[in-house]
């Protein structure tokens, strides 16, 4: 918890205003580290959002502060990714304000890219269980993948969140019938792990 | 967290820190929105216009002043007046650092006060002639 941010929003004022800053300028900081990711420009991003330039260049201003609801859907569906609004409680304000990274947003996936993750990860998963191999062994390396896929950085922990998905894609997919313990071989358990490992990475 | 860009705030050798009475005698809607734009930059690798920095020309080459605009809405107002506030410091590619040097708002084409650029000119020359000190600028 950051302390000192903390006692600021003891202040109600700073609170109020506090909110309005970060949900006023933290769209337009994803956007132009989205941006980034895709190489694209404001004009390629137009047109996949199916909005005009000029707004998706007010859209990218820090300091524009008018962005409406539909203005921003349009945006999450050029990009691919989904928006959440909702409230919630200060901590979990503070807790996003001192996780925000750009390679965080570098990392987050567009809906294509996650579903061919969930789809291979499924996959691997089922046909390792298939193969009679330990479901402890397969999900140890869909997560040792994951995680290394996020570099160990502090900043990591939301993408982790996000890269859940196939984790728990995977858990749901060995929850088949599994083979009697101590069908597997070290070698046999290394092979799929390194396989699945493959697959989920991004 | 993955910091690119270290904060620091400079401390006269009278023992002001300007950049410090700048940020408390502002509401909380500027101090908000002014340690947004720290917390982006401290983790932008490049920094545009866009970012919320823009370097500063003629007189005032070397300086940087960071965009922190805000819209104020009076009761019941259908819009918002824009109001433009401009902390202003050095950046050092090399150190990976931002040396706040002062702050002030702009109306117009003017600075208030008017001498803030050329205030913070003269605080960063006399830090390059020893004087003074630095602290971590804290969100």
């Amino acid at each position: 918890m950051n302390s000192r941010l903390w006692e600021k929003l003891r202040n109600k004022a700073y609170r109020k205003h506090f909110v309005e800053a970060q949900v006023k300028r933290q769209i337009p900081f994803q956007m132009r580290a989205l941006l980034k990711k895709a190489r694209w420009t404001q004009g390629e991003l137009a047109e996949r959002a199916e909005l005009t330039q000029g707004a998706v260049s007010r859209a990218l201003n820090p300091n524009y502060g008018n962005l409406t609801l539909n203005t921003i859907i349009h945006i999450a569906s050029g990009f691919d990714v989904a928006f959440i609004g909702r409230f919630v409680p200060f901590s979990k304000l503070v807790e996003e304000f001192d996780e925000v990274t750009e390679e965080l947003l570098y990392s987050l996936p567009s809906f294509t890219e996650e579903d061919a993750l969930v789809t291979e990860a499924a996959t691997a998963a089922r046909t390792f269980a298939q193969e009679g191999h330990k479901p402890a062994r397969v999900l140890s390396f869909v997560k040792k993948q994951r995680d290394a896929s996020v570099g160990g950085d502090a900043g990591a922990s939301k993408l982790q969140r996000l890269n859940d998905i196939p984790l728990r894609q995977a858990k749901a997919d060995l929850k088949l019938p599994q083979p009697p313990a101590g069908t597997v071989t070290k070698t046999e358990a290394d092979t799929a792990a390194s396989g699945l490992g493959q697959a989920v990475g991004y | 967290m993955a910091l690119k860009w270290r904060f620091l705030d400079y401390e006269t050798k009278d023992g002001d820190v300007p950049i410090r009475d700048w940020y408390s005698a502002e509401p909380g809607q500027v101090q908000s929105a002014f340690d947004t734009t720290v917390r982006h930059l401290s983790v932008t690798e490049i920094w545009t216009v866009r970012d919320g920095a823009k370097p500063l020309t003629r007189q005032h080459v070397g300086l940087t002043e960071l965009l922190v605009d805000i819209d104020v809405w009076a009761a019941r107002a259908a819009r918002g007046v824009k109001r433009r506030f401009r902390p202003v410091g050095v950046r050092n590619d090399d150190e990976g650092t931002f040396l706040f040097l002062g702050g002030c708002s702009k109306v117009g084409g003017m600075l208030d006060p008017i001498t803030a650029f050329d205030d913070a000119m003269r605080r960063w020359d006399e830090w390059q002639r020893g004087l003074g000190k630095v602290h971590d600028h804290e969100l």
